[in-house]
């Protein structure tokens, strides 16, 4: 972690935010002083400034606001926190949210329908969300020695996964379902090598230019060394 | 001689696996395997057959797959079965990349037109526009009166046989074409302009095609072809008024098929190649326009799977995403049975017969192979070739750069072959004219000057150059002066700087443009460099933008030293270009680099190094030793430049990153180098995994 990180991560902590505009950001003396940002410069140019000092923890996004760093945790992670921080209205989140509204709205749609967020409507019809708490959590922390104890099962969570994060799309990116289900290494990779032997999944090299350096590693090589980018389940 | 060394003899002359990609879908050479995306294939027909039944119906489809599954070849076989349906007949128009989005439609209209003048045969004149009035006239034919009865017996007899014949077996300055035409007019006169039919009918002289294509093409028309079309001088119009008129143009042609109901699919292949968000838009834009306003035309987007909806789908407006999206397939990988009947399809070619049994292959080695997972078609001709280079002795495997000189000449030779079909082009050119500056370390400023200038370069190694390119494809005098006139200007502010001014053989400057050729001379004597481009010159311009189209693709391939066969990358293709673009037959840019001063210097470095395995200097095989050793505990043996630098610094070994992809680049059989989103990633190939450096 670069120094600028661990200094905006504390920020973060203190403040128990997630995310922060970049305007807010110029207004931190220590960071101002650590990046030599000046009054003038605008949001592009604070980006252009502060990118080079990113690696893994944070990542700049582009919000109702305009641009804003935030913790790198997917965006489903940041509504979920956000609202279990407070839960508000839908016209209150998409205030100040790291995420364009276009999104966001989809987002919300999507957790709703599949559990994660309740809502409310008031008489005055505003939309207030909170969590749902009768919903399980998407990630399994499972050990190591769990690894190889359902594979029936493992094959209908890797779906599940698929389902999930392809939205209901073909060609899903690998290392978002490795994200999204957060198994060891060992047990992700078994599970799509029996897929691919059943003949039910298919998968695919793609272009690996349009990935990060850990969603590369977050990938799939095959028995040919060939990097694998996303897959298809098949419809059999 | 035994039975399998006849097998290997005959498959060493007439190799069945050399070749994987379909650079062309026109191309008709191997055997098509129908099992393979039949489904695919069955739905796009039945969508033809919808938009044939009920042409007010708005269709698009989309088509998904990723490198290797078959999107071109899908194209292949939808062209090579337009007329083998009982109940439907339609048309194929494969529109290649947009290079120039302010002119959408234009471009639009240029590549169908392009498409609609292709010889419904080969070796046979009568284009599918030919096809397409012939069944118009054959209407008119049909009902009308002759007074001479000989005349009524032959008309009748070449309908009856092929109407397309008309054209060629009746004089062309008999009365009757022009009563055909007045009957075409009055019958369509609420759905097409009578000019249209005027120009149409002219397809029966020869000489008229090339006028005709033009006009379709909404280019503007000097007085000589005007006249020839009997119509008016065109006067020179903006960019938005073609814009417009390509527009009616592509309504009017859509009515014409439409009246034929012999619907067009317009196919946009290699997407890949929509590299910025103004090509992304433009190409939304044709979508859209040919959804709603041309309802006889049906287009269909070919695009990988990844790309499709993880990236360019969310740069569309949902007008255009929701339409294309509407009728999605996805191309699906070959199961062992496929893969089977792929191979023996291949090998029945090469034979020429099926009685093969797989020769030279055992039947259960390849069901092994091929049943422990879904693969791509691409996959299972290189894997056969494999198999089959390991039986054939000698193996020699020439240098990627040979490879790709290769795969060059093809494209070349194959633009050559059909020249006519490769009108000038500027935005073709342009691309190459770009790679040609680029290679050769010139910073291209496309936004330079208006639209007269097409790009301005500069370079500031030892001596500073710089200088535009102008490219001119136009016909009118007006449009030619201006062009002209940007240079001079240019060089009036800049003399000591570089203009080239390039012009296709194929529309040189009349002698009776007194003042235009004038403004050329002086241009001339300012210093301006005009470059005519010859046959040669045009097809190596085209070559070099349809090989890079192809290359980002994934289109190409290239064999490896363990005779595995891969992608091309595009760094390979750009070290290619720059190893041989002064050599022959790169004709052009030898003199544009003569006029740039740049062959001495590149004449030094420029050779190339013919060992397949270079053997590297000491401190080279400590770097390459070291890497291997940072890359190997790293999770799937792939690290960062940055970070393998870092070791190697941490290692007391000084390098920088040019050494270091230079030494990559050449040491391509031990790593594989993936450009990501953020760093250029070095991964070990799987050979070199265990291997000892």
């Amino acid at each position: 972690m670069t120094n600028i990180e661990q200094l905006i991560i504390k920020l973060f902590d203190d403040q128990g935010k997630d995310y922060l505009n970049l305007n807010q950001l110029k207004k931190q003396s220590q960071i101002r002083k650590l990046l030599q940002l000046t009054e003038e410069m605008d949001n592009t140019k604070i980006k252009k400034t502060l990118l080079p000092h990113l690696e893994n923890e944070l990542r700049v996004t582009h919000g109702y606001k305009g641009l804003y760093v935030t913790r790198n945790i997917s965006d489903a992670d940041l509504i979920i926190s956000s609202i279990r921080k407070k839960p508000r209205s839908l016209g209150k989140l998409k205030l100040f949210f790291p995420v364009k509204t276009n999104k966001l709205m989809k987002m919300v749609a999507q957790m709703i329908m599949d559990g994660q967020l309740c809502v409310e409507f008031t008489e005055t019809c505003v939309i207030n969300l909170s969590i749902n708490e009768n919903k399980p959590e998407k990630h399994e922390k499972i050990s190591q020695n769990e690894v190889d104890i359902q594979p029936t099962n493992d094959r209908q969570k890797m779906k599940k996964a698929y389902d999930h994060v392809g939205g209901g799309r073909s060609f899903v990116r690998i290392h978002a379902m490795r994200d999204y289900l957060n198994w060891p290494r060992k047990r992700f990779d078994q599970t799509l090598e029996e897929l691919t032997r059943e003949l039910a999944i298919q998968l695919h090299f793609g272009d690996p230019s349009v990935l990060t350096q850990k969603q590369l590693e977050d990938s799939y090589v095959d028995d040919e060394g060939q990097v694998c980018i996303t897959i298809t389940w098949r419809d059999v | 001689m035994n039975k399998d060394a006849r097998y290997l003899e005959i498959l060493q002359h007439r190799q069945p696996f050399v070749s994987s990609n379909v650079s062309d879908p026109k191309d008709h050479i191997f055997p098509d395997v129908p099992s393979i995306n039949e489904k695919v294939y069955h739905c796009v027909i039945d969508l033809i057959r919808m938009k044939s039944q009920n042409p007010s119906v708005p269709i698009a489809a989309l088509i998904l797959g990723e490198a290797g599954y078959g999107k071109t070849h899908l194209i292949n076989r939808l062209i090579r079965t337009v007329d083998s349906h009982h109940d439907l007949t339609y048309r194929v128009a494969y529109i290649q990349p947009i290079e120039d989005p302010a002119q959408t439609y234009s471009y639009l209209l240029r590549e169908i037109v392009t498409n609609l003048f292709y010889p419904i045969k080969n070796n046979y004149p009568p284009t599918i526009m030919h096809g397409i009035l012939a069944e118009l006239i054959k209407e008119v034919l049909i009902k009308s009166t002759f007074s001479d009865p000989m005349l009524k017996e032959k008309v009748h007899k070449i309908l009856q046989n092929n109407p397309v014949d008309i054209f060629y077996e009746l004089d062309p300055k008999m009365s009757l074409w022009l009563n055909v035409e007045k009957k075409l007019k009055k019958m369509y006169s609420n759905v097409c302009p009578p000019v249209f039919f005027q120009i149409l009918m002219q397809l029966r002289f020869n000489d008229r095609l090339f006028a005709i294509i033009e006009w379709l093409k909404c280019n503007t028309l000097d007085a000589d072809m005007a006249k020839m079309l009997r119509i008016k001088p065109d006067h020179l119009s903006s960019i938005s008024a073609t814009e417009q008129a390509s527009r009616d143009m592509i309504k009017t042609l859509s009515t014409l098929i439409g009246i034929c109901n012999h619907p067009l699919l317009v196919c946009f292949d290699r997407l890949e190649n929509l590299d910025s968000n103004d090509k992304v838009q433009s190409f939304g834009r044709m979508v859209e326009f040919l959804v709603d306003d041309a309802r006889a035309m049906m287009p269909v987007a070919f695009c990988r799977g990844d790309l499709w909806n993880n990236i360019l789908k969310h740069k569309f407006n949902t007008h255009v995403s929701e339409r294309l999206e509407s009728n999605t397939f996805e191309l699906l990988g070959c199961d062992v049975n496929q893969a089977l009947e792929l191979i023996a399809s291949r090998l029945t070619w090469a034979y020429g017969n099926s009685n093969h049994n797989f020769q030279p292959f055992d039947r259960n080695m390849l069901e092994e192979i091929f049943s422990n997972r879904l693969r791509n078609t691409r996959y299972i001709i290189q894997k056969a070739n494999k198999l089959l280079r390991h039986l054939i002795m000698p193996i020699e495997i020439k240098p990627v750069s040979t490879q790709l000189k290769s795969n060059f000449c093809a494209y070349f030779q194959k633009v050559l072959d059909e020249f006519d079909r490769y009108a000038p082009e500027r935005s073709r050119f342009r691309r190459a004219l770009r790679l040609f500056f680029e290679i050769k370390d010139f910073s291209v400023d496309i936004q330079f000057g208006d639209k007269y200038i097409d790009f301005g370069f500069s370079q500031n190694i030892q001596t500073a150059k710089k200088g535009i390119v102008i490219i001119d494809v136009e016909n009118h005098h007006r449009a030619v002066g201006a062009s002209i006139k940007r240079g001079i200007d240019f060089l009036d502010k800049n003399p000591q700087a570089c203009a080239l001014y390039f012009r296709d053989e194929r529309s040189l400057l009349p002698s009776r443009w007194l003042s235009t050729n004038a403004a050329l001379a002086q241009f001339k004597s300012k210093g301006g460099h005009v470059l005519i481009l010859d046959r040669n010159e045009a097809a190596q311009c085209f070559a070099i933008t349809l090989m890079h189209y192809a290359i980002k693709e994934g289109d190409v391939s290239v064999e490896t030293q363990d005779i595995d066969m891969r992608n091309a990358s595009i760094d390979e293709f750009l070290h290619f270009l720059y190893e041989n673009i002064l050599h022959e037959p790169f004709t052009l840019f030898k003199k544009m680099a003569d006029i740039l001063n740049l062959r001495k210097k590149i004449g030094k470095k420029g050779k190339v190094d013919p060992t397949p395995t270079p053997k590297p200097k000491p401190k080279n095989q400590t770097i390459l030793n070291k890497t291997i050793e940072c890359l190997r505990p790293q999770p799937m043996m792939m690290a960062s430049t940055d970070n393998i630098l870092a070791y190697l610094s941490d290692n007391d070994i000084q390098t920088n990153i040019d050494n270091l992809m230079r030494l990559i680049q050449r040491f391509n059989d031990r790593f594989v180098i993936h450009r990501s989103k953020t760093e250029t990633i070095i991964m070990i190939k799987k050979e070199w995994m265990n291997a000892q450096p």
